[in-house]
């Protein structure tokens, strides 16, 4: 009968739950904080250092393979390097760039728990790449090389979905090293312009049956340098970066898989340890374009809408939470800030000396 | 209870990246996260793994937190998403049974003897939902507009759903005190 009265059923809970302790855990947390700062600013500093050149290194591998098409080079067993099919695995590369998170950006790669919108900040790094891998228009123009040291210059113009702008200009030489029953193997170095730098890249093409692996490395100096490989095997292509700074190494992975018209993207990230995975996938429901993202923890579903000004906007949606999000979409290298073509830029002027 | 404005001062100071407030911070709120915590995982041990993870994710996040506003109910979304994410990872129903789990809050008791603990009771008589009203009001303090924000469920569900649990627990209590008389 004494709990017929609420608030003395109420105070008396109180009154047993003041009996159990959280467990002192302070110190613990603290120092694993600290901990997390410090691999943070470390991840930071790496980080500034070197997306320029992956970015580029990704380009480069497109470049190399609009190149080899351009040259008529094919495979012993005469299966022709298909335009198309290069433009579709240049495309892929070239968006690469947008996976790196922007400058004024932290880094961190996905922990295994994070909050909703923490996990939807850091996806977003990466929702550009994932929707230019599905579909985008690239344009290659053979100009006159206006450099005597490189035989060849092209410029690359690459238009996304959402109508961002990527151009870039490329200078090089291309000889061929070995050629045996069904392997071949290419040699290139070049000088690419983007964005007001110049970078000096080297790199290495085989053709072995029906596949191809390439490699490229763009060395800063002897300390720092990036390595990207790109592999394709049928359907499959993955692309593996290697950074290298001063002793420490972080390697990102990206695999795309074609799969009945349905390309799913996994990318993977492995730093100080730890390994981090997402996979993307799009989808079409009702004429509506998806792209579905796993994370270590969430199913997010991510639409494409427009707001009032028909400005395309990032609709993430966490199905466990029901939860909405809008983003807008990355512009980073849109406008004025990219080589504008051979007439208008100073890029296109030509490398350099 | 905690008071919001000493919560307020201190993670203010932890923004400008004071971490000896840390440990007040942490004694004054570990009890109501932690009790928030245990309502959903109901594994004593994984609640104090969690704990940690949830702390981490609130200093990680200080930036976001508005000051002046109710931190109690900032932090205790962390805990909730960070609760929820773990639970749906581990993609199976956990039921609380006092007689097989008995560490949860203390010892194994009969739910029918007038000297069963009210905890004891309340987790056995309500459901998930109903018990982390009852904490969320009655033990972290928090009203129910707050409550009704951090669980995204209209204001007047929150008060049906609040008085229910009440109910259900002065039913069971009451049932229990006639037979033990």
């Amino acid at each position: 009968m004494k709990y017929q009265n609420d608030d003395f059923l109420l105070n008396e809970l109180k009154e047993e739950f003041k009996s159990i302790e959280a467990p002192n855990l302070s110190k613990e947390i603290k120092a694993r904080y600290i901990m997390k700062q410090a691999k943070q600013k470390r991840k930071i500093n790496l980080h500034y250092l070197f997306r320029p050149a992956i970015g580029l290194l990704a380009i480069l591998v497109f470049v190399l393979l609009i190149i080899i098409s351009e040259h008529n080079i094919k495979a012993p067993i005469n299966i022709p390097l298909n335009e198309k099919y290069h433009q579709e695995i240049t495309f892929k590369s070239l968006s690469a760039i947008n996976l790196l998170p922007l400058d004024n950006s932290s880094d961190e790669v996905i922990p295994l728990s994070k909050t909703s919108e923490q996990e939807i900040d850091d996806i977003h790094k990466y929702m550009l790449f994932v929707e230019q891998s599905l579909s985008s228009s690239i344009l290659t123009k053979t100009l006159k090389s206006d450099n005597k040291e490189y035989k060849y210059k092209d410029q690359i113009t690459m238009t996304t979905p959402l109508g961002q702008v990527y151009e870039y200009v490329f200078y090089y030489n291309l000889s061929t090293t070995s050629i045996q029953d069904d392997e071949q193997e290419y040699k290139i170095n070049g000088l690419m312009l983007f964005e007001g730098n110049q970078y000096i890249l080297r790199g290495e093409h085989e053709v072995e049956g029906n596949e191809y692996k390439t490699t490229f490395i763009a060395e800063l100096n002897k300390n720092n340098w990036v390595r990207i490989v790109l592999e394709i095997e049928d359907d499959e292509q993955s692309y593996l970066y290697e950074i290298y700074n001063n002793g420490s190494t972080s390697k990102m992975k990206f695999e795309i898989e074609n799969d009945d018209n349905q390309a799913e993207v996994k990318l993977t990230i492995e730093e100080n340890q730890t390994k981090n995975q997402y996979k993307f996938q799009k989808e079409t429901h009702n004429n509506q374009t998806q792209i579905k993202v796993k994370t270590n923890e969430e199913n997010i579903k991510v639409y494409i809408v427009f707001d009032k000004n028909n400005n395309p906007i990032y609709e993430y949606f966490i199905e466990n939470s029901n939860q909405k999000i809008q983003k807008e979409p990355h512009k980073k290298h849109q406008g004025p800030q990219g080589p504008q073509g051979p007439q208008g830029s100073k890029d296109s002027k030509g490398p350099k000396k | 209870m905690v008071n919001n404005e000493e919560l307020n001062k201190l993670i203010s100071e932890l923004s400008k990246g004071n971490l000896d407030v840390f440990e007040e911070f942490y004694e004054k709120t570990k009890n109501q996260l932690y009790y928030y915590i245990i309502n959903i995982i109901q594994d004593k041990h994984l609640a104090e793994d969690i704990l940690q993870d949830v702390y981490l994710k609130i200093l990680n996040s200080l930036s976001s937190y508005k000051l002046g506003t109710n931190p109690l109910a900032w932090m205790i979304t962390i805990a909730k998403n960070t609760s929820i994410n773990l639970y749906n990872k581990r993609k199976r129903e956990v039921y609380y049974d006092a007689y097989e789990n008995p560490n949860l809050y203390g010892s194994v008791t009969n739910p029918m003897s007038e000297d069963t603990p009210l905890i004891d009771t309340m987790f056995q008589v309500l459901n998930e939902k109903e018990r982390e009203l009852v904490i969320l009001h009655v033990i972290n303090g928090l009203t129910h507009k707050e409550i009704s924000k951090i669980l995204k469920r209209p204001l007047g569900t929150v008060l049906w759903q609040y008085n229910q649990a009440i109910k259900k627990l002065k039913e069971k209590v009451g049932e229990r005190d006639e037979i033990s008389k």
